[in-house]
């Protein structure tokens, strides 16, 4: 571990430590930016952020799901998938309930974050039934990007 | 003159103060800097708290960290008998509702649990209930569902960054 405090005064700044020292308003804070929010998510599968990602060591993103669900994933912007599961709630269908569980992707690339759902279990609990669908041909509009931060700056 | 202990070393801060939400707290007491995370909720036991009540109003955090056991499988096995593998999630306290799905370890004869589970923070109170939990059984193979809210409790809360 390396510090970046020291006596008789405070480095304004290093990348890469999780930690901000401003010497200006004198406070120090975790070394997180806000780089894209939609309060009333909707069909964001690819979303563009205000900074590029590769400024940061790691990317926090909340993806929406169906109503009001949101699952949390971490995600290094190195251009790769990232996979993720989530539960993504109930729904009704007629005198049905039906259980989603997705699984998908997320990928960091510049400016631009995506997330895939490859996949997903539902579960009808009457009759009980269960099967696997692709979600992407027509489920589209059920997921999509709220929010992402980026984690330790960099560069 | 404040003195902050940083690992080994011991450092002048002045005028450095703390502000609400920024993640870091200044001990004047024992001279650190910490992280702004408060337990406040901690289970007596390991499993079957599905409704937390938190020793203060959730909304006074930025976030929440919340660690899960998992493991029930809903057949009426004793709880020495069931998986006891941990979770942990990150949620904000904005009244969505939080949920995940993952591995929930091997049950009773042999079945692969996989559950998902919707977490929720109201107030002073943070529910999770598991919605579904997926069972794969190897040979023969086989593949059941059900429902099982008992399948996860709470074992602690912690705010992180107060604001």
């Amino acid at each position: 571990m390396s510090y970046q405090l020291f006596a008789g005064g405070l480095t304004p700044y290093t990348a890469g430590t999780g930690i901000v020292v401003n010497n200006t308003n004198h406070t120090i804070s975790i070394d997180e930016t806000e780089l894209f929010y939609d309060a009333t998510p909707a069909n964001n599968q690819s979303v563009t952020l205000s900074e590029t990602s590769a400024h940061f060591q790691r990317m926090r993103v909340e993806v929406w799901f169906d109503g009001d669900y949101v699952t949390t994933c971490d995600v290094y912007p190195d251009g790769c998938d990232w996979a993720f599961a989530s539960y993504a709630g109930a729904e009704t269908q007629g005198s049905q309930t039906q259980r989603h569980t997705c699984f998908g992707t997320l990928r960091a690339n510049g400016t631009s974050l995506s997330v895939t759902n490859l996949i997903d279990w539902i579960w009808q609990t009457n009759p009980n039934q269960y099967w696997a669908a692709d979600i992407k041909s027509d489920s589209t509009q059920h997921y999509g990007i709220r929010r992402v931060t980026g984690i330790n700056r960099v560069a | 003159m404040s003195l902050v202990s940083v690992g080994n070393k011991v450092v002048n801060l002045k005028g450095l103060y703390y502000e609400g939400g920024k993640g870091i707290v200044i001990d004047e007491t024992d001279r650190k800097i910490k992280n702004d995370e408060t337990v406040i909720f901690t289970s007596p036991q390991d499993y079957g708290v599905t409704s937390a009540v938190c020793t203060e109003n959730v909304t006074n955090f930025e976030f929440l960290r919340i660690k899960l056991w998992q493991g029930r499988n809903g057949d009426g096995e004793a709880p020495v008998d069931q998986p006891n593998s941990r979770y942990e999630i990150i949620m904000r306290p904005d009244g969505m509702k939080h949920s995940y799905a993952t591995y929930g370890g091997v049950g009773v004869y042999d079945w692969r649990h996989w559950v998902g589970t919707v977490l929720q923070a109201s107030g002073n109170t943070v529910t999770a209930r598991c919605e579904v939990d997926w069972l794969a059984y190897l040979d023969p193979a086989e593949i059941m569902c059900q429902e099982d809210p008992e399948a996860v409790g709470i074992v602690q809360i912690t705010g992180v960054n107060r604001i």
